[in-house]
């Protein structure tokens, strides 16, 4: 029965997506009755969760989203388009690891293949552009995979859009860390909400968000609501994803722009 | 096959039981009024025939007639079946294979690949139709329906393709069939495929369980176990855990995973070794024994090996541990119990500690186990078993339920 139990939280701490939204990392959402027309820079959010003391507390990290607890299971967000960590740049960000294994000979290929190919575009733009287009096999089917792996399969969801970014990234010398969250996504009239995963970058003196996974779709707008990261790398990150998904969102209600 | 109209394929998130065996994926009222008369074709199988596999102690009357096409090279048997449709029903038997989800998930593929070569036209579309999982006796299955599409344009056809798979003690049975509808008589043939496989086994369990497993209310698979006391007094229990997931409208995740592992009466862990196939590879393998005055732990993840010593050098809870503490705590004045216990899946390198405590949300839960931010509400008998329970995360909400079990988890 305890094995049961890890392998189906597992399978939905794991099932966040990619470009499309599988019905599993789907997060119920409606609108404010009030919103009308498309969404702006910054919303306003009523999040159902579990934990709303835990989910203020990690938000608390973050410039770009305000909480306030509404009541035992309701916290109110205002949320920008890419709330920005404000934690320290911590030595392990830049190292190898487990599942960011920047030293093992797939992931040091893929590296280098970027490293020949690169451009004089924004060295952000060129490293999303290039793990969008070398994961060649977009699906849900894969749990987690290290980035070796990725670097060899070049398939996956989010998951292993950002571990390969994330990789990338450390490769680069950039300190980089795989973070999951919610995305609200916004439509012309509506808008709807799935889990996910990207990676937050140390580039030019602050924390930026680049998501491979969902490089290319201009046409929608994007909010990132992040609820953990991977702190744990090693062989043991599947608890660590655990706890990170443990504050997704039950629903996400009464969304409108932020007056 | 039929020509298939191109407004019929719209598939809806939600499942939809129906009078066959499969929970649709799909709602078949949306669809033309053909489709619906052809899913819903059946037949009666009253034919029978003689089925043999000596390697396999196999010796037995079978439903359906069957056809002998391979007869056990590189350990594989291969049958076709009349079941008085257009297409016979296929079944295979196969002495070496990676598990019920993987393997089903393998030869629906290869059936594919066998309907684009006969009506030469390349697989266009497809579609999870259903899954389910069933039991057959004391034997799980799962099902996987898939519907597609060959060709292009005015030339495109429609197809369903049935897929069942079980494990049985010493080999794995699947069986498909390339037709619409024939539900029951599909299932029908396939229970008795499985029941010649079946019919000699010494059954010398002290307790076996079956769970079935939701999430959103989709059958997504199941977890057996087995527990057997050995020659020394101490518990031998499998597990065997089998997951078909649909990761969208078109493609399917597979798992299965077998966990061997030895406890004292106590319920205390004494070794443990398992693996995880996932979508056809080897995810992980892992063994963990005392040795040294600790926990050590070897294996692999993703093909990296792990190695690890666990910081914590106790008493480690075992999987017919959980029955007999949970007997204890339900039978004590306690509220709570805590507990550390091994799960390679969470972490190899750690030991996790886990909360049993008493709770009264009666008829659904008695019980509630915390294993980090992981809240499982079951309902359990007063000698342990575990009847049914639920996890809510995120917006899903998942629901394990025991559909068969046999004997008691307590020690004689």
């Amino acid at each position: 029965m305890n094995k049961l139990l890890t392998i189906l939280a597992l399978t939905l701490s794991l099932n966040v997506s990619a470009q499309s939204v599988p019905s599993l990392a789907e997060i119920p959402l409606t609108m404010s009755a009030s919103q009308s027309g498309a969404l702006t820079n910054t919303i306003y959010l009523e999040v159902e969760t579990r934990q709303a003391g835990s989910l203020i507390k990690h938000l608390s990290n973050y410039s770009g989203v305000t909480t306030q607890q509404l009541n035992n299971n309701t916290v109110a967000v205002g949320l920008a388009h890419q709330p920005v960590f404000t934690g320290a740049v911590q030595s392990k960000y830049a190292q190898p690891s487990f599942v960011i294994d920047t030293d093992e000979p797939p992931t040091r290929a893929f590296i280098e293949g970027f490293t020949k190919t690169r451009t004089d575009t924004d060295e952000l733009e060129a490293i999303t552009a290039y793990v969008s287009e070398y994961i060649n096999e977009p699906t849900y089917i894969h749990g987690f995979n290290l980035a070796s792996t990725v670097a060899t399969q070049r398939a996956g969801d989010c998951t292993e859009f950002a571990t390969l970014t994330t990789a990338l990234a450390r490769g680069l010398g950039l300190p980089a860390r795989l973070t999951i969250g919610t995305v609200i996504t916004a439509y012309a009239e509506s808008a709807d909400a799935f889990g996910h995963a990207w990676t937050e970058v140390w580039y030019k003196g602050k924390w930026q968000i680049i998501d491979a996974a969902l490089y290319g779709a201009e046409e929608q707008q994007f909010y990132y609501l992040p609820t953990g990261t991977l702190d744990n790398e090693g062989p043991g990150f599947a608890m660590s994803l655990v706890m990170a998904s443990s504050l997704f969102p039950n629903r996400v209600g009464n969304v409108q722009n932020l007056q | 096959m039929k020509l298939l109209k191109s407004a019929a394929l719209f598939l809806l998130p939600a499942t939809v039981s129906v009078n066959a065996t499969a929970e649709y994926l799909i709602n078949l009222a949306d669809f033309p009024e053909w489709f619906q008369q052809s899913m819903a074709r059946e037949a009666e199988v009253t034919t029978t025939g003689q089925l043999t596999i000596e390697q396999l102690n196999v010796d037995a009357k079978v439903k359906g007639t069957p056809v002998v096409q391979d007869s056990g090279s590189e350990n594989v048997w291969y049958y076709t079946m009349d079941i008085g449709s257009d297409s016979p029903v296929e079944c295979y038997a196969f002495l070496e294979f990676d598990g019920v989800a993987n393997s089903l998930h393998a030869i629906v593929e290869h059936s594919l690949g066998g309907a684009e070569q006969i009506n030469g036209k390349a697989l266009s579309g497809r579609f999870n139709l259903g899954l389910d999982m069933g039991m057959i006796g004391d034997t799980p299955y799962l099902q996987l329906d898939t519907l597609y599409n060959l060709g292009e344009g005015n030339e495109k056809v429609a197809g369903v393709l049935k897929g069942l798979s079980a494990q049985t003690d010493h080999s794995l049975q699947i069986c498909v069939h390339n037709e619409m509808g024939y539900q029951g008589a599909f299932l029908d043939v396939f229970s008795s495929f499985v029941q010649a496989f079946t019919a000699n086994d010494q059954q010398p369990e002290l307790y076996e369980a079956t769970y079935r497993m939701t999430i959103n209310g989709i059958p997504v698979g199941y977890s057996q176990e087995k527990h057997t006391i050995d020659q020394d007094g101490d518990v031998a229990t499998v597990l065997r855990d089998a997951m078909i997931t649909p990761a969208d409208q078109f493609a399917v995740s597979r798992s299965d995973s077998q966990t061997l592992e030895w406890s004292r009466p106590d319920g205390s862990l004494i070794n443990a070794q398992e693996y995880t196939i996932e979508n056809g590879q080897l995810a992980s393998q892992f063994a963990i024994s005392h040795a040294e005055d600790a926990w050590q732990v070897t294996g692999q993840m993703q093909g990296k090996e792990v190695s690890a010593t666990l910081e914590y050098n106790s008493w480690l809870l075992s999987s017919f541990g959980n029955y007999t503490e949970t007997a204890l705590l339900l039978a004590s004045d306690a509220p709570s119990a805590d507990y550390h216990i091994w799960l390679s899946d969470a972490d190899p390198t750690s030991a996790l500690p886990v909360t049993f405590t008493k709770i009264d949300e009666l008829p659904n839960a008695n019980l509630q186990f915390d294993l980090g931010p992981l809240t499982l509400r079951y309902l359990a008998t007063e000698n342990g078993s575990f009847e049914k329970g639920s996890i809510a995360q995120g917006g899903a909400e998942l629901k394990l339920e025991k559909v068969y079990s046999k004997g008691q988890p307590v020690m004689p």
